[in-house]
Parts: structure tokens; sequence; C-alpha cells
């Protein structure tokens, strides 16, 4: 009864983790090449790992750099997972995708 | 992040916490060292800054080398810094003269200034303007420039310029243009074709409203002239039997179009009855016949007026040859026919008057010829009985000679009144007088069991003729009258005065216009047809029994008529008595007895007198009398040479005899010339008859004396003497 317990928790628990939404936000510095090929890699990232359950923002930090502001970002491309918690910074171009499903908690170490 | 580090569980999630994040700034930087960023965000008190890295710019590099615009950024002075390929290929000239070099020389001079006052002026939101390049070798190309401030590092401001080329857009404007501007021609064009047409048609629907004024004129004109020729159009629909009539045929006919039928048989209907098979037939002719339809017919009016019209029409056929229609005209020509059958009457006058002016011609010939044979008869016949004792045979011979003589001249004499070639002495007559003075006589011829009623005492004024023959007149209508009616009857004479009037006239073909005095002689007896009526005047025509009448009465009491420029008309039917009616003019003179000379003595005398006869044996005869009279005689055979004479014993002539037709000189031309010669001598005329007007005319306008031949002895003796006297009587007085 205890050990179906904890089965029953932890199945719960992953189905949480696998069907909670993302809310991810890339910031970029215009068309730079890195930029593009951030936007590029989290785009198929998302829709292979995250399909139908997460929202993307990309902001160009020349346009609107007060969305930049109170997030502490120190060099673009960075793409912040907001949710779920906990709060993670991925810089680079994302094109290291193991380091970003990591960085997603979509994979363990 | 919860800090709570009076739990080792805190505690250890503080340590995970912060583990993750040195991981972050490890990564941070690794990737920063390793170039994995392009720009670095630095925050600090001015806000945040960004650190773009060199390589990073290549793609707007790229973006602005490969634009079409021209581009480039110029300090605030006007300097270059930057021009890209594109503005370079649009100036035709390489970068590096373009690049550290002043921008104006590149404007063309017209647009330099306002390029000057540009990008001075404040350019945050930026503007834009329309100018041209300056091109080597002196072109130009035009453009549309845009300028925007830019802030660089260091507080420098410069301008950033975006060049568009507009050439293409220009040559399209113009071509536009040129479109638009032929577009306007074609405008023109087709407005000035509209305007063309506009007109077109007005002066069509001007020609077309003449058309229409000139159409309803020559249907006014056509409706006048139909009135004027009293003519109407009909129709007659053969399948439903229906006439069309206009009202001007129903006022012809005097139909009331509400009780019309309007069908064939109503207009048959309304034909005079005699008339109506005729114009059936016609009309069915015409169809039958594939014939124009052309008659004339008669209609009867309610009051019994007749009048006369005309149709004629045309029939229409189906293609089976089966008739639709039939249309024509209707013509009031009643005045036309009433003309023709006036100028029928006058014509048959005409035919008449010119009939018996030959049968006269001929009757007044022989006559003449016979006159003076009748002459010498008589004279002789006298001669050779005064010579012989009375009683005794020889005696009574010559006295059935001169009386079958005279009787012989009664006949011509007749003759004569009727050719109007009998000598007239008309004189002032009262035919009251006249009636009254013949009663007596008229009471002994006319038989018992007529009687004579007498309508006089209108004063009627005088007429001019003569006495003798008026009476023969009045007794040879009663004769007449009375042999109309051997069984008894009533005979009116009446006088009256008579206006002819000019509408009377109009009516009667024989009249003429004037003031005449009417002597009418009625009677009640069998009365004449037409053809008998017609034929009344001429001479030989009698309905007498065989030698009870001459034919010659009422032939010559139409040539004393005629002679006194009188009128005669004779109106009977059969059963209803006729009525013969003279007219003779009034003369406007006083009522004058004509002296009536007291009858001279028969004597002869001694004077000497020249005779002119043509006729030899009359002329002997004359002579031979004369001389046994006691006068002298001198003859001559024609009038030349009775002048011949006359010049050669004027002094001792004391009368001449003059017969009026000779040949070489008449009786008037050799009277002519005595009297020109201022001679008075008395001159007697003697005629057989007077061959025409003009031979009455002189002797009775010139109050001259003529005996008429045959004449008997005595009337010459008392004629001769007559005039000798007077000539006497003027001779003593003062």
């Amino acid at each position: 009864m205890k050990t179906r317990s904890a089965t029953a928790s932890f199945e719960k628990a992953l189905t949480r983790t696998q069907s909670s939404n993302y809310v991810l936000r890339l910031f970029v510095t215009g068309l730079t090449p890195r930029s593009v090929r951030a936007i590029a890699n989290i785009r198929k990232i998302c829709e292979e790992h995250l399909h139908g359950r997460y929202t993307l923002e990309v902001v160009d930090i020349y346009q609107q750099p007060t969305l930049a502001e109170g997030e502490q970002i120190i060099a673009a491309p960075t793409l912040i997972k907001k949710l779920p918690l906990p709060l993670r910074r991925i810089i680079g171009d994302l094109s290291d995708t193991d380091k970003v499903l990591i960085g997603l908690d979509l994979r363990k170490k | 992040m919860t800090r709570n580090p009076s739990s080792s569980q805190g505690l250890h999630r503080e340590i995970r916490e912060l583990r993750a994040r040195l991981e972050e700034a490890e990564h941070t930087l690794h990737a920063i060292r390793c170039g994995e960023v392009d720009a670095l965000i630095v925050s600090g008190p001015g806000g945040q800054r960004v650190f773009t890295l060199q390589h990073a710019e290549r793609t707007y590099r790229l973006l602005v080398e490969n634009m079409n615009e021209g581009a480039a950024i110029l300090t605030r002075d006007g300097g270059t810094m930057y021009c890209n390929r594109s503005l370079a290929a649009l100036l035709r000239k390489p970068m590096e003269q373009i690049i550290g070099n002043s921008f104006l020389p590149l404007i063309s001079l017209p647009d330099r200034p306002a390029f000057d006052r540009l990008i001075r002026e404040d350019l945050a939101t930026g503007k834009a303007l329309e100018l041209n390049l300056a091109v080597d070798p002196e072109g130009t190309v035009p453009v549309l420039l845009s300028a925007i401030s830019l802030e660089m590092e260091d507080k420098i401001t410069a301008v950033c310029l975006i060049l568009t080329d507009m050439s293409a857009a220009k040559r399209q404007e113009e071509e536009l243009r040129r479109a638009q501007a032929g577009l306007e021609v074609r405008v023109r064009e087709r407005t000035a074709d509209l305007v063309k047409t506009k007109e077109d048609l007005e002066a069509e629907l001007k020609a077309r409203r003449h058309a229409e004024r000139s159409l309803r004129e020559s249907e006014a004109n056509l409706r006048e002239a139909q009135r004027i020729a009293k003519m109407s159009m009909w129709s007659l629909d053969r399948k439903d039997n229906r006439m069309q009539w206009p009202p001007e045929i129903f006022e012809l006919f005097e139909i009331d179009p509400k009780r019309f039928e309007a069908t064939y048989e109503a207009f048959l209907e309304s034909i005079h009855p005699e008339d109506r098979d005729m114009v059936h037939r016609a009309y069915t002719l015409s169809v039958s016949q594939y014939r124009p339809l052309e008659i004339e017919y008669r209609l009867r009016m309610k009051d019994g007026r007749i009048k006369w019209v005309k149709a004629i029409g045309r029939n229409e056929f189906d293609t089976q040859g089966e008739p639709v229609r039939s249309v024509g005209i209707v013509q009031d020509i009643t005045e036309r026919k009433q003309r023709e059958e006036e100028q029928k009457t006058l014509e048959e006058q005409l035919r008449q008057s010119q009939k018996m002016e030959a049968v006269g011609h001929l009757a007044g010939g022989v006559a003449h010829d016979f006159n003076n044979l009748l002459q010498v008869i008589l004279m002789n016949a006298d001669s050779l009985q005064s010579e012989l004792m009375p009683g005794t045979l020889a005696w009574s011979e010559c006295e059935e000679i001169s009386s079958a003589g005279r009787r012989a001249a009664d006949l011509t004499r007749q003759l004569l009144a009727f050719s109007r070639r009998q000598v007239i002495h008309p004189v002032y007559l009262d035919l009251n007088d006249l009636v009254q003075g013949v009663l007596k006589m008229l009471r002994r011829l006319i038989e018992e069991n007529i009687q004579l009623c007498v309508v006089s005492g209108h004063k009627t004024g005088n007429v001019f003729a003569d006495k003798g023959q008026m009476e023969q007149v009045l007794l040879n209508l009663c004769i007449n009258a009375r042999d109309a009616m051997p069984k008894g009857g009533r005979i009116t004479i009446e006088i009256r005065p008579e206006i002819l009037d000019r509408s009377f006239c109009s009516l009667n073909a024989w009249a003429k216009e004037g003031a005449y005095a009417l002597l009418s002689v009625a009677d009640t007896g069998a009365g004449m047809d037409a053809s008998t009526l017609a034929q009344v005047f001429e001479p030989f025509f009698t309905t007498k029994g065989l030698g009870k009448g001459t034919g010659l009465g009422l032939s010559s009491v139409y040539g004393i008529v005629k002679q006194h420029h009188g009128l005669i008309h004779a109106s009977s039917k059969p059963g209803e008595g006729s009525v013969f009616q003279v007219y003779l003019p009034i003369v406007e003179v006083a009522n004058e007895k004509s002296p009536n000379p007291s009858q001279p003595a028969l004597t002869g005398g001694k004077e000497t007198i020249l005779i002119s006869e043509d006729d030899t044996a009359l002329l002997h005869i004359q002579a031979a009398f004369l001389r046994k009279a006691g006068y002298t005689v001198l003859t001559a055979a024609d009038g030349l040479e009775a002048l011949q004479i006359y010049e050669r014993n004027r002094n001792r002539i004391d009368l001449v005899v003059l017969d009026v037709m000779m040949p070489n000189l008449g009786g008037k031309e050799v009277m002519d010339q005595i009297r020109a010669t201022g001679s008075e001598v008395p001159i007697l005329f003697t005629s057989g008859y007077s061959q025409s007007g003009i031979h009455t005319d002189f002797v009775i306008h010139e109050q001259l004396h003529l005996i008429q031949k045959p004449y008997e002895r005595e009337v010459l003796l008392q004629k001769i003497r007559q005039l000798l006297d007077r000539r006497t009587v003027q001779k003593n007085q003062p």
C-alpha cells in the first residue's frame, strides 16, 4: 500500500513535470548571426520536446531595452526559463541541444 | 529564493541554488570567452548599455551594402563619413572620391540651398526631400532623399541619408503625364465628336420637325382641297362589312351618324332608289373584274332635293385574290351636274334657234323671190282688170287671179314674219289697249263652248312694237288655244308687268334680265308632251289635221316676238293645258299716240319720179303704172345707174323710189350719196324683205318710208302722194 503510494506520487510528479507549461524568453541583439541561430535552435528544441506546452518570447534588446532590465542579462543571446521554477539562464546560440535540455530540466545530468 | 539557515534542508537547497548560479556564471563567462555571444549588456547608473561585438555588424553591413537605395552618413556640417555601393553607382563615382568629402557638390546646383537647410534642421523624426543629384558628365538623377539624425558615440550627432532613385518613377510619371495628355486629347476629340453628333442630331431633329410641320401643312392643305372640292374619303372593310365615313360624308348624305348602321346595305339604302341597282352592279363589277370604281349617282334628301355625287375607289385583295377592303373618295358634283344640265338646255336651245334660223333663211329667201313674182302677177292682174268691164267673165277671172295672189302674199308674209325678215312699223303701245281692241274679233273667232277670260288692267308701261303684228301674235295664240280645246274649255289672257332678275334667268335659260310687259295666253286643253313642246315653234310643224293648219301660226309668233327683241316661252304638260308667255321689253317713253295720218285720196300727179329696181319685169310694170297715174318716170336697173340718173336730172326729180336690195349699190347707199349732195328729195323704199336687222333698223331709226312688197297699187300711189304733198307743205312753210 505504501509502496504503491510512493510509486503513484512519483508518477504523478513526473506527469506534472512533463505536462507543466514552459514560459521561455530569449534575449537577442538585432540580427547578429548568433541571435539568428539561437532563435532557430530554441524553436527546433521546443517543437521537439515541448510541443503544445510552451510560450516563447524573443526580445531584441536594441528595440526593447527596458524588458532586459531586472532580468540580470549580461550577454546576448540568453534564454531564460521563467517557468517552471527554478529560473534558469542559458547563454549562447543554443546549438548544444543536450546542454539546453539539461538547462530546461528536460534531461538529467 | 527562500533562505532558511536554521534548516539543513533549506541549507542544502540554497547550496544547490548557488551552485546552479555559479554554474550559470561559469557558462556565461565561458560563452563570452569563447565568443559565443554577440553583445554584452552592462547595467549602470545611466541605464543599460549594449556593447555589440565586432563581427556582429556583418549582417547589417551586408544589408546596407546590398540594398538598392543609396545610403550615406554625414556629419552635421555635410562631410561624408560613409556611403554604400548603390549610392556610388547612382553618382557614377568611386566610393573613395565620395567618403571624406563634402556631400553638397553631389547635389545639383539649384537644389543645394534646400539640401543645406535640410541637414541643419532637427531631424529626430526624419524628413524627406525630392531633389536632383549632379552626375558626371553634366547630368542629373532625380532622387527622393530621406534624412534622419543619428546619435553616435561620444554624443556625436550625424545625419543618416537614404536616397531612392526616382528616374524610373519619373519616367513612369512622364509616361503617365503623356498618357494623360493623350487621354485628354482623346477626351477632347471624343467630346468634339459628341458635340458634332449632338449638333447632327439637333439638325436631324430640326429637319424632322420641319418635315412634320410640312406634313401637317400638306395634310391641312389636303383637307382644305377636299373641302373646296367637296371631296371626302370612305372605306369599306369587306370582312366585317363596315363602312368608314368621316363627318363630311354624313353631312353630304344628310344622314345622322347615330342612325346609320355603317354597312354596305345601309349605304345602298342611302342612294336614290332609281340608282341603287346601278351602283350595286358597278361596285360588284369593279370587285369581280379587279377594276377601279368610278360612278356618278344621285341622292334623294328628306325634303326631296336631289344631290349628285361621284364616287371613285379601288379594291384591295389578299394573296388568294379575295377582296378585303375598298377605299376611295366621294365628291359632291351637284353644282357641276346642274351646270351641265343648263349647258345642255342652252345647247339644245342654240341648236333649236340655229335650226329655226336656217329654216327661216330658206323660207325668207323663197318668199322674197316669190313676192317679186306675186307683185308682177298682182299688178298685171289689176291693170288688166281696170281695162275690163266689171261683171264680165274676163273681169271675174282677173279678180280670181288677184284674190289668189293676195292669199299667196299673206302666206309669204307669215313666212317672212317667222324668218323675222318682215318690215315692221313699231309704235309705242300699251298691251292692255291692244287686247281690248282685238277682243271683239276674238269673241267672234272663238266657239261658244270656250270661255274667254281677260285679266288686264295692270299698268305695264309701253312697249315699242308693230301694232298689226302684235295683234297677229294674240290672234295666233288664241286660235291655237281654241284648236287645242275642241270640246270646250277656258282661254285666259293676262297682261301684267314682270321683272326677270338674275336668279330667275339663272334657272330659266330662255330668259334675259329686264323689265317686261307679259302677255300670257293659257288654255285648259289637252296639253303637250315634252317632244311636242320642243318642236312647237318650228315652221310647218302642226298637230292639227291635214289641211287644218299651215304649221306657220306659232312660227310666225316666234319670229315676230324675236324681231321685237322679246322672249317667248311655252310650258305644257299632257292633260294640264298649255301656257304661252310673251315678254316684250318695256320702254321708258310717254304714252304717245302714234300719228295716224288721214288717208289721202287715191290720186296720181304730174311730178317726176325716179324709180330703181333690179327686177326688170317689176321695174317695167311699176313704171307703166305710175306713168298711167300721170307721173313722169325715170327708171334705173340698179343703184349705181339710179345715182347717175339722179345726178343728171336732180333739178326736175321730185321723188325717188329705191329698192333696198340692189346689185352694185344698195338703196341705203344711194340715199346716202343723194343726201351727201345736200338734196332733201323725198325717198321711198320698197323691199321684198329685210335681209337683216340693219336694213330694218336704218329704215326705222332714220324715220324713212318703206312699203313692203308685194303691195297694192293703191298703197304705192297713196304713199307717193303723201310724200310729195308733205314736201309741198314743208316748202311753203317759212
